[in-house]
């Protein structure tokens, strides 16, 4: 375990925001939203990336030279941010496993109100290790000009490949039926049986072009952005929560024959 | 059936058709129909015949119904069996509807028909369309929120059985109170190949159901009535596969964006959005009427004026399902506004 330190964790009698990032580096969102609320709660800023997927190559502790490049710059920008705003910022990267940095962080790091994260998944890890408040900063709208998650990024990948995918085998639909027109025009319209041929290929088609087509808005960046009408579903989710919230009680009971 | 009736494609044509499949596929994701009144007289226009316009038409819109009910059944919005309710007894309107043009056509001939055809379409938009906007102005006035309406409220307090729960769309009514809402969507359909114009404000306002449940509830029973169309034209050989890919290439792209904008933009904006549509196409219905009634020899124009008439007719069409689309990818713009401006704030930090 290596943790790289580039301002000396100095405790002090203001308060801090534990801001975590992810090994991608630190999203705009995250960066201006913790910056805001800093200056909101006038209180300071410990930014920490975290590199969970490296190996460590010694267990010196805290070392001034920082050379994970991506993290460094990450760090270097939301610094640069914070002072604009005249916000106390130290900054960390830690090389290892999430949990132990959050408790080595939090016994180093004096008056840390809560924790600040982007991911879901961080704060979960995060959520069972320490006792301060963790919050996790989601947004249902795909900002533009933002640096992209990894997540993001996954998604874009896919949605690349899909719009490919599908795009060439609606292509390759399309072509086999235009490359004989008169031969397909022959057969789909004799009428009776062959009546299956044209309902069956427009049934084959919307599933290629479909696909094609929906991906390519996701690709775009066009997505829904709230799931209307599910009154039903929810009321239906929490009647069952409620359910499984009943507890068993105790009741008293008093022998009225007793000493008799 | 000879292959040389059906038309020859060019760039032009194939653009035309993809485009009007674009945008009728945005309009129908979103309100739950629409597109097919511009799309049959915008092949027959090609040089398409009548007949293989309308099963061409009928054969997209049943695969765009399907992928646009499925990517609102993903957004909670769909309500299967409301649905299939209303397509039962829109099937039968359907019967009923053809039953009635053929009584018609026998009495006053083919003239008679179009005229009838015209003036319940006329008819049916204005009124049902002012209803609609007055309705979403109110609600828009209130901040977006929709209340159910009086006439539903006193419906579904009456318990004559069968009552039927719909889940999603969080409603018991009596089954006799969807019937006659599925036949006058099922006589629209047969007469004007739009029954959602009267299919889907008889949802709200007759059954109580919310726009975004009634307009996704439609997909379903436009997927329903235009698979069995389809199949029912195919075997009569009537389908022209070519013509439908292409429609099918741009509205299976435009479906999903007005599917995805449902979740964008307030309720009433389905509203809207539906009432200017119906207005509009009314408006353009108007300027068709002419040409019936100096047949009928009611009225006399010169066939240089009715032919113009008749142009205008078609653009205004045309032009009202650009404006549906322009207030449909408007509001989605504008829900997208405060997003940006949140950014714009945290970057100003």
């Amino acid at each position: 375990m290596l943790f790289q330190q580039q301002s000396n964790i100095t405790p002090s009698e203001r308060r801090k925001i534990l801001v975590i990032g992810r090994p991608a580096g630190i999203t705009d969102v995250l960066a201006d939203y913790a910056i805001q609320l800093s200056e909101r709660l006038e209180s300071d800023l410990f930014i920490v990336a975290i590199l969970d997927n490296m190996e460590s190559n010694d267990n010196s502790g805290v070392h001034e030279t920082v050379t994970r490049g991506p993290a460094k710059e990450a760090l270097r920008i939301f610094k640069q941010k914070a002072a604009r705003k005249n916000i106390r910022c130290n900054d960390a990267i830690w090389e290892g496993n999430m949990e132990k940095a959050a408790e080595f962080l939090l016994q180093s790091v004096k008056r840390t109100v809560f924790v600040l994260t982007d991911s879901e998944y961080t704060k979960n890890q995060l959520s069972e290790d320490i006792t301060i408040p963790v919050f996790s900063l989601s947004t249902t709208y795909d900002l533009e000009g933002t640096t992209m998650t990894r997540e993001n990024k996954e998604q874009r990948k896919s949605d690349l490949k899909k719009t490919i995918g599908y795009g060439l085998l609606s292509a390759c639909l399309y072509g086999l039926v235009f490359w004989k027109p008169d031969t397909v025009m022959h057969y789909f319209t004799k009428g009776g049986f062959y009546a299956a041929l044209p309902v069956a290929t427009v049934i084959v088609f919307s599933f290629a072009h479909g696909a094609f087509a929906s991906s390519l808005w996701s690709l775009i960046g066009i997505k829904p952005l709230k799931k209307d009408a599910l009154q039903p579903a929810d009321s239906k989710s929490i009647g069952q929560s409620k359910k499984l919230q009943k507890r068993p009680r105790a009741y008293a009971y008093i022998n009225p024959f007793h000493k008799i | 059936m000879d292959v040389t009736q059906f038309i020859d494609l060019n760039i032009v044509s194939v653009s035309f058709l993809f485009f009007v499949g674009f945008v009728g596929g945005l309009v129908s994701g979103f309100i739950g129909s629409g597109g097919a009144f511009v799309l049959t007289p915008g092949m027959m226009s090609l040089g398409v015949p009548g007949t293989v316009a309308v099963a061409s038409n009928m054969c997209h819109k049943f695969p765009k119904a399907m992928v646009g009910a499925f990517k609102r059944f993903k957004y909670g919005q769909v309500d299967i069996k409301l649905g299939l309710f209303m397509a039962a007894s829109a099937g039968i309107g359907v019967q009923i509807g053809i039953q009635l043009q053929h009584f018609i056509l026998n009495k006053w001939g083919a003239v008679g028909s179009d005229l009838y055809v015209s003036l319940s379409f006329v008819a049916i938009l204005i009124v049902v369309g002012s209803y609609v906007l007055y309705d979403a102005m109110k609600s828009s006035a209130s901040g977006g929120q929709e209340k159910v309406s009086s006439l539903a409220q006193k419906l579904q307090a009456i318990h004559l059985p069968p009552m039927i729960h719909f889940k999603r769309a969080n409603i018991t009514i009596s089954f006799w109170f969807t019937v006659p809402v599925g036949l006058a969507t099922g006589m629209l359909a047969a007469t004007i190949a739009v029954g959602g114009f009267i299919g889907v404000p008889g949802m709200i306002y007759v059954m109580g159901v919310s726009s975004i449940i009634a307009s996704a509830s439609e997909l379903v029973i436009a997927f329903t009535m235009g698979l069995a169309g389809s199949v029912n034209w195919a075997m009569h050989g009537m389908v022209d596969i070519r013509l439908v890919l292409i429609i099918l290439g741009g509205s299976l792209i435009g479906v999903q964006l007005g599917a995805i904008g449902t979740t964008y933009v307030k309720e009433s904006m389905i509203k809207i959005v539906m009432s200017v549509l119906m207005l509009m196409v009314a408006v353009s219905r108007i300027f068709a009427l002419p040409k019936y009634l100096n047949q009928l020899h009611l009225m006399s124009f010169g066939s240089a004026s009715i032919s113009i008439l008749e142009k205008i007719s078609f653009l205004f069409m045309c032009l009202a399902l650009l404006v549906a689309a322009a207030i449909i990818l408007g509001g989605m713009w504008k829900a997208r506004k405060p997003a940006m401006m949140l950014k714009e704030s945290f970057s100003q930090v």
